[in-house]
């Protein structure tokens, strides 16, 4: 469905462009809903910017690889163009309700504007198919709500609207990236059962693109772990919650409170992401992995199978299940 | 029931701005009461007897309580009656009238200018920032915000009048005498000197504005939905920075009013503000007073309009 394919997106800054995301591979079947997971900078938002073909400058751009659609390169249209090639089945909804509404504009004329590039053909009127998605997305009394302005929406409400007009361009994939971080816990799980709902109602894929674990669990089929714009695990959810292989895996999970383990402090990862500028040879998460040792400063990694679809990028994995070797 | 709200806060914004009026007003009238001395002798001179000095009194009865003066005052004002020019011995609404015609005039084909030349020179300059196009208009807008108003009306004068003789070079006869409108080329150079400046200023704040908005991330979600680049700019950039431009143009009607002063004076033309520079010469009180009241009036005006024209624009302005 789709494809992601060795894909690095670079800042063209003086003289070396710096990777922010270096080789990222992940492919998203039909229905199915891909949870992006990793720390902030990890490449994990300029992945989905690259994939929807909305990179923010002419500075940082797609250096090599490619976003398959069915098989149709899209890698380097932006969404006009995709639309004139008939390639338009990515849509996305963003981290900032608040921010990503067109504040002087009413939100029934934001969803008919997508409607009119990419519903023209069905014949159906933009006004009553606007009422049907608002239903979709489960906002109350659709035809009054239409007239608002974004303002007079609640961030829940907002992030409904933004996900109607996601689904005015008729997607097969949704790329969500953080949809429910601005959102306060209860319309969080709202938002997340709404997105599972449509993904069972449209049979549409989503890429979920979070920090959180807690979501993830929630709602992913497939999870994939990126650290300094590499994926460093990939595995079906229940594998990767039982059975995580990577170090940097195993340390996301000692952060996370345990309600069995109160008395216990959370263990923190040491030390800190490293910067695009200064990312070190071999593994990047060697300066901070308990596990060390002297082959992973240099040389590349594997790409190692653990079992069905589940594959991590380290020497030293650790099977045995969660907690084991801290 | 939005046009309720409309209507609502528009009669709010019009009660505040008449409250300022007449706070305004008690200001002007004590104007003729802040000259040092006895106004009297400053009107006659220093040669004037006692009892010329309170006929005169009697005659603008000043001898009256000043309670009683201002509403006096207050009320001749609210029929229209701005007194008596000391100069032309004649009223002073009828003297700022003959002047109102070629300040207004010039105001007007200014204000088109800046709105020509600064909101497209803008929008082109932020849509291609950077290139050739957008630093050609960066470095001219910098240049005319930064020279004098008089310079560049004394440059105008001398290349277009003095040197290829197109257009006259002072003066500026009204469209009600013969050759009726054809009469407006008498300001195309006054107001192409006064707009200068102001577009410059336009066009500056035009392109740093729809720079600002291009990065906001509703103008991603426009870009997500596939609609054509122009669409973006125009309907979600354009818009959006309208908004800084429009609150703006209040700003710079109400300059004009000061530069008016200048370019009048330097293409010696008939308005308000060279009015206002003789009155003050003639030290002819009553004009000075009847003219700072209109300017207040038509800031407050102006103001107004560019409030309600924000609301209509920007549905996030509360009705405070």
């Amino acid at each position: 469905m789709l494809s992601v394919q060795d894909l690095t997106v670079s800042v063209i800054t003086g003289e070396q462009p710096l990777d922010i995301t270096r080789a990222v591979s992940f492919d998203i079947g039909p229905g199915e809903i891909l949870g992006v997971v990793g720390e902030s900078g990890c490449g994990k938002s300029m992945t989905s910017l690259a994939i929807m073909g909305l990179l923010p400058s002419k500075q940082i751009a797609v250096q090599s690889g490619r976003v398959l659609l069915d098989g149709s390169d899209i890698t380097h249209l932006t969404p006009d163009q995709r639309v004139d090639v008939g390639l338009s089945g990515v849509s996305m909804i963003f981290q900032e309700p608040m921010t990503s509404l067109n504040p002087v504009m009413r939100v029934g004329a934001q969803i008919m504007e997508a409607l009119r590039v990419h519903d023209r053909e069905n014949g159906r009127d933009p006004f009553a198919r606007t009422r049907e998605l608002l239903d979709l997305v489960h906002i109350p009394d659709a035809a009054l709500q239409m007239n608002a302005y974004p303002h007079e929406l609640s961030g829940g409400m907002r992030q409904r609207i933004m996900i109607a007009i996601a689904l005015a361009c008729n997607p097969k994939i949704l790329v969500a990236d953080e949809p429910t971080t601005a959102l306060d816990v209860t319309v969080q799980s709202q938002i997340l059962n709404l997105i599972r709902e449509l993904r069972d109602e449209l049979s549409m894929s989503v890429l979920f693109i979070t920090h959180d674990l807690g979501v993830v669990a929630q709602l992913a089929d497939r999870v994939c772990v990126m650290y300094a714009g590499q994926v460093v695990e990939t595995a079906d959810v229940t594998q990767l919650f039982e059975n995580p292989v990577h170090p940097y895996t195993h340390g996301l999970f000692s952060c996370l409170p345990d309600p069995g383990r109160r008395a216990e402090p959370l263990k923190p990862i040491p030390g800190q992401a490293p910067l695009l500028i200064d990312i070190p040879p071999g593994c990047a998460f060697a300066p901070r992995c308990a596990d060390v040792t002297e082959i992973c400063r240099s040389g590349t990694l594997p790409w190692e199978s653990h079992s069905s679809g589940h594959q991590a990028r380290c020497h030293h994995p650790r099977t045995g299940g969660r907690g084991n070797g801290q | 029931m939005l046009l309720n709200f409309f209507t609502s806060y528009a009669m709010r914004r019009t009660g505040a701005a008449a409250v300022t009026m007449a706070a305004a007003s008690v200001i002007i009238f004590a104007f003729i009461h802040l000259i040092p001395g006895d106004p009297t002798y400053v009107l006659l001179g220093d040669g004037a007897t006692p009892e010329q000095a309170e006929a005169l009194s009697k005659k603008m009865g000043l001898d009256r309580p000043i309670v009683v003066q201002y509403f006096t005052w207050a009320v001749n004002v609210l029929q229209g009656d701005l007194g008596k020019s000391l100069f032309f011995q004649a009223p002073v609404l009828e003297i700022i009238a003959d002047g109102a015609e070629t300040s207004l005039l010039l105001a007007g084909i200014t204000m088109v200018w800046v709105v020509l030349i600064g909101i497209p020179i803008g929008m082109l300059s932020a849509t291609r920032q950077g290139t050739a196009v957008d630093q050609t208009a960066s470095g001219l807008a910098m240049l005319f915000a930064s020279v004098p108003t008089f310079w560049v009306g004394l440059y105008l004068i001398l290349i277009f009048a003095a040197w290829l003789g197109w257009l006259p070079s002072s003066g500026y006869p009204s469209i009600f005498e013969e050759d009726g409108l054809y009469n407006l080329r008498y300001l195309l150079l006054p107001s192409l000197a006064l707009a200068a400046p102001n577009a410059a200023l336009i066009l500056r704040l035009t392109r740093a504005s729809m720079l600002d908005v291009a990065r906001q991330d509703y103008v991603r979600t426009a870009r997500a939905k596939g609609i054509r680049p122009w669409q973006v700019t125009t309907r979600h950039i354009f818009r959006n920075a309208l908004l800084a431009v429009v609150a703006a143009f209040g700003f710079t009607l109400a300059g004009l009013i000061s530069e008016a002063v200048v370019t009048e004076t330097v293409f010696s033309l008939p308005g308000i503000g060279r009015l206002v520079v003789q009155s003050i010469l003639r030290r002819d009180y009553p004009v000075i007073q009847g003219v700072i009241l209109i300017i207040v009036m038509l800031y407050l005006t102006i103001n107004l309009g560019v409030d309600l024209i924000n609301r209509y624009l920007d549905p996030r302005v509360e009705l405070e």
